[in-house]
């Protein structure tokens, strides 16, 4: 008995101890979120979306990994493009105008395996920020959409962590203190199993089909990422953080053949291929709050990187053997290396402060300079028996410097506690070799409230940006170039107006309702012939500069309580482009999309278990074919194109389904199993299409080629 | 589970599939189709009339059509219009006459009347012409007098035998894949004739178009022949009808419609051709 006294008062104890170390602990935390305060949205914002880590893991997990860009897809105002990749177009937006902040610094290319994953790993997310209109001044540099991804702390008091396996890849992610309550660190890695998987594979498929040898024993591809954040508390209210993330894609093929001939005569060719693309960031960011004046700040130097480098060699060695019994011999040495690359040193200081209760201030400002140095060559070298008959070694670069200074200022007001005013300016100033622009960019938000439970909402945005994604190809290739604005590349340029209204009639429903209009000017598509890899001298003149608008209606009904989350996202919009070197008139977009629905669905039963759905529709993308035929007696003799993007492909229909099983260990640790379906239903939904002649008719014909794709993944947290 | 593997492995196995859905043309009726570049097949010109069904419509009377009225005006004087062998072929003369304005009105029974017109482009005029025979080439390099205009270029000899034009030279072989020079075909009465297209973009700053050709000797001729805007239109956007196949499969731009024709399809409209004749030795 006096045993288990003392085993009661220790606990007690220790309870009391840990409680007050959590108090200190939550002191701490209160005043570092005192000086992230700024980071807290406007009480006016329209046209935002906020995800927490829980709310993306909840969703459907691809192939086992929640996805971050996925779960945005589903989303109302955001048509997502070709099936599985990590297209993100939103009102009417191209897909290269979408602003990706990692920790507050630009990412440049978000997606693994040609768009299949995004670049973020949910298990070191804090929060998402995610705006499609009514951007703060703050932000700026990007057309449609800006998505400010939160790095979550590490933990400052206990180690704790997640592994988690899924279909082709792994995920680990630690977290804890390096100095209790002064220093934490938060740690994520991911690798994908493929070229794993493939190791182990290779037997069972190689005994049932030898053939296939070279074929496995010739390819590689792997894909793979870290994050790191490093927090350090200087005191009561500051703190340094140190962020860092490196990702990377590396596909390698070879391939080897040779023949022998019955005269004597050989040839043998080998070809070896290596593509590597990836970003690396790493960014230093102070936070400090003062209590005597109420400013707060939060300033930071960064590095961004992007590069992709596709290299090829290729040799051939022919013998050919004579009548005569002379012998040549021909060899031919290919090397060619395609390397491109954006990288950038930056440095942004952003201030805030509740003046009085009517105001708060915040101000800001941001330099970046940039470095956009593509490079090709290609040495080419045939040698007939042995002397070399014919070289060529050609060399292009090209290198341009951009310097961005931005600045903002910020006012949030409040009027007779029903009107809200959110005005700003931001002025960007960027140069570039020979050109400067400088764009003076209003912003303006006002939210009214009806009384407690609606509020109607309005705001503007101008918004633009200087640098340009220039792609041959519509898919997100490492092949793609990010290239300056130029004196004959102009800045693209955005204006969006937002009208709203948000009802929430009591706690467990949420309506909202916003109407948008958005005009591009000075857009650009690369419009370069049946190349993957844009010209480099050539970049400025293939680029075609056209404009667009978008216009449309997004709902979003949310219901919740402690067991269901349902929303039902709609979306009718239309997104149009004028390009006078393809078309004299208006026409539709590829993503124009006019209906868009999503009906998402998370039951909880009990701790255990929790099941969820997610039902997409949408209207198909669009496909340009011939609008009128020439006929001739034996059928169509010419087809005459009139419209682009005229034919809709059929619509888009897919079901998801997954749960998950939780299981809690007397250690306290929990187990996670997930099982998904992808596309439940199997419905191939058309991703190509044609319009042809087929006897005495004209047809379309669609190719799907997405099935049901069954998931799994398991992970334990610690 | 056995089972389950199976049936996992055969709907995986099912997934590509190819399935039809209609078609519906944005264009709503039947219009009336010509085609004709004057002055690209020399001093006869040729124009082709048709008609185009919208696509989703049966193909119901065909090709046939009945015509009630069809004019051709150079500066508002009527052109003569002469029908050739093929059915809806037609051959005209325009004067040479640069800064002229070719018209063209056409009315068939059942259909809107369609018009089109034309300016007559100016002459390329050429600074000076460099051509050196290196190894088994002929290096050519043109300095223009006036501004880079969009053109059309083939050479040939006495014998009217074409020569094989490459790659504008001091590109590497990377680039040259990147930015192929665009052969144009343009077929009338069963002849092709076929020429390498050079976008005014391809020339230089310094108004210089470096090319090279398969070698000659002796004397040969260089044809430029300056396209108008409504021509470039339309034959940029055959080429890419006929060759891009990244933008047929929906991967890239569609740049593939182009039309000058008022209530119509197709083109109508006039080149200005400047010969250059050269002696090889």
């Amino acid at each position: 008995m006096k045993k288990l006294m003392l085993a009661g008062l220790a606990l007690i104890l220790s309870l009391s101890a840990q409680a007050q170390e959590n108090e200190k602990v939550d002191t701490l935390n209160a005043a570092i979120i005192r000086t992230d305060k700024a980071k807290r949205e406007a009480r006016t914002q329209t046209s935002i979306q906020k995800l927490d880590s829980r709310q993306l893991k909840r969703g459907f997990a691809l192939l086992g990994s929640p996805d971050l860009v996925k779960t945005l897809q589903t989303l109302p105002g955001v048509a997502s493009g070709t099936e599985l990749t990590s297209g993100l177009f939103v009102r009417g937006g191209d897909g290269s105008d979408n602003l990706f902040l990692l920790d507050g610094v630009p990412l440049y290319q978000v997606s693994h395996v040609i768009g299949l994953f995004s670049s973020f790993n949910t298990d070191i997310i804090e929060e998402v920020d995610f705006y499609k209109g009514g951007f703060p001044a703050r932000y700026g540099g990007r057309l449609s959409s800006v998505v400010d991804v939160s790095v979550k702390d590490g933990d400052f008091l206990k180690w704790k962590g997640t592994a988690a396996l899924g279909l082709i890849d792994g995920r680990f992610q630690i977290e804890g203190p390096l100095i209790k309550n002064k220093t934490s660190i938060n740690f994520g890695v991911r690798r994908t199993w493929l070229d794993i998987i493939k190791g182990i594979a290779t037997p069972f498929v190689l005994a049932r089909n030898p053939e296939s040898e070279d074929m496995l024993a010739s390819t590689h591809y792997d894909f793979g990422d870290f994050n790191l954040k490093l927090v350090h508390i200087l005191g009561p209210t500051s703190k340094l953080s140190l962020s860092a993330y490196y990702g990377q894609d590396l596909m390698t093929a070879k391939m080897k053949m040779s023949e022998e001939y019955e005269d004597g005569s050989s040839s043998a060719n080998n070809m070896n291929e290596r593509i590597k693309w990836g970003n690396a960031l790493v960014s230093l960011k102070w936070n400090r709050y003062w209590l005597e004046n109420g400013w707060s700040t939060e300033s930071k130097l960064y590095y961004t990187n992007y590069s992709s480098d596709i290299f090829s060699r290729m040799e051939m060695i022919e013998k050919n053997l004579y009548e005569d019994g002379s012998m040549m011999n021909t060899s031919l040495d290919l090397e060619e290396r395609n390397f491109t690359r954006i990288h950038d040193f930056g440095f942004d200081s952003d201030w805030f402060k509740e003046i009085v209760f009517l105001h708060k201030i915040r101000m800001g400002i941001g330099g970046v300079t940039h470095f956009y140095d593509p490079y090709r060559y290609m040495d080419l070298i045939v040698k007939v028996n042995g002397k070399t008959s014919y070289k060529e070694n050609t060399n292009s670069s090209l290198s341009y410097i951009g310097g961005e200074l931005g600045l903002y200022i910020e006012d949030e007001m409040n009027f007779w506690d029903w009107l809200d005013v959110n005005i700003g300016l931001r002025n960007t100033s960027f140069f570039t070799e020979g050109k400067a622009y400088n764009r003076l960019e209003p912003r303006m938000a006002v939210k009214a409230a009806l009384g407690s439970k609606l509020s109607l909402k309005a705001s503007y945005a101008a918004m633009n940006q200087f640098a340009h994604l220039v792609s041959a190809c519509y898919i997100d290739l490492p092949t793609s170039m990010w290239m300056p604005s130029t004196s004959r590349v102009k800045p693209m340029h955005a204006d969006q107006f937002v009208l709203g209204a948000d009802f929430r009639p009591n706690k467990n429903w949420r309506f909202d309702l916003e109407t948008f209009y958005k005009s591009l000017t000075h857009l650009y598509e690369y419009n370069g012939m049946n190349s993957f890899l844009p010209a480099l001298d050539a970049w400025e003149s293939d680029y075609q500069e056209g404009k667009g608008r978008a216009y449309g209606a997004e709902l979003s009904v949310e219901y919740s309580d402690t067991h269901l989350f349902a929303a039902i996202y709609y979306t009718l919009s239309r997104s149009e482009r004028f390009y006078p070197s393809y078309y004299y008139s208006w026409f539709p977009d590829r993503n124009d999309n006019l209906h868009k629905l999503s009906l998402n669905a998370t039951y909880r039963f009990n701790a255990k278990f929790e099941l969820y759905a997610n039902w997409t529709y949408r209207t198909g993308q669009r496909i340009t074919g011939a609008s009128a035929v020439i006929w001739g007696e034996d059928g169509v003799i010419d087809y005459v194109y009139d419209m682009p993007n005229s034919y809709h492909l059929p619509d888009y229909h897919r079901l998801d389904l997954g749960f998950n099983w939780h299981r809690k260990l007397r250690s306290g640790h929990i187990r996670t199993l997930n099982i998904s379906v992808y596309n439940a239903y199997n419905r191939l939904n058309p991703i190509f299409g044609t319009v042809e002649a087929d006897g005495n008719k004209v047809k379309g014909m669609a190719i799907g080629i997405i099935p049901i794709i069954p998931t799994f993944s398991y992970s334990w947290k610690f | 589970m056995k089972k389950l593997l199976y049936i996992v492995a055969a709907l995986f196995l099912l997934t590509a599939c190819e399935y039809e859905f209609d078609v519906t043309s944005p264009v709503g009726e039947t219009r009336m189709f010509v085609e004709s570049i004057s002055g690209i097949t020399g001093a006869k010109s040729y124009i082709n009339v048709k008609k185009a069904v919208p696509v989703g419509q049966a193909k119901s009377d065909g090709s046939s059509y009945s015509l009630e009225s069809f004019t051709l005006t150079q500066d508002g004087k009527e052109l003569a219009l002469t029908k050739e062998g093929t059915e809806g072929t037609f051959s005209y003369v325009p004067e040479a006459i640069p800064g002229s304005r070719l018209e063209l009105r056409l009315k068939a029974r059942g259909m809107e009347e369609i018009r089109a017109s034309s300016l007559m482009p100016a002459p390329i005029e050429l600074e000076d012409v460099k051509c050196e025979p290196m190894e088994d080439r002929l290096y050519w390099d043109l300095s223009f007098k006036s501004e880079a205009q969009n053109l059309l270029l083939f050479i040939d000899d006495d014998h009217f035998h074409w020569f094989n034009i490459y790659s504008i030279a001091e590109n590497s072989m990377l680039e040259a894949l990147a930015s192929q020079l665009k052969t144009v075909n343009w077929l009338v009465e069963d002849l092709n004739y076929s020429y390498v297209m050079i976008d005014k973009e391809s020339i230089q700053e310094n108004s210089h178009l470096i090319f090279g050709s398969s070698a000659a000797t002796g004397k040969i001729r260089l044809h430029l022949i300056s396209l108008s805007d409504e021509a470039y239109g339309y034959l940029n956007a055959r080429y890419n009808r006929d060759n891009n196949f990244m933008a047929l499969l929906g991967l890239s731009p569609p740049n593939f419609a182009y039309s000058n024709v008022e209530n119509g399809f197709g083109v109508f409209s006039a080149t200005t051709e400047s010969v250059f004749e050269i002696t090889i030795e």
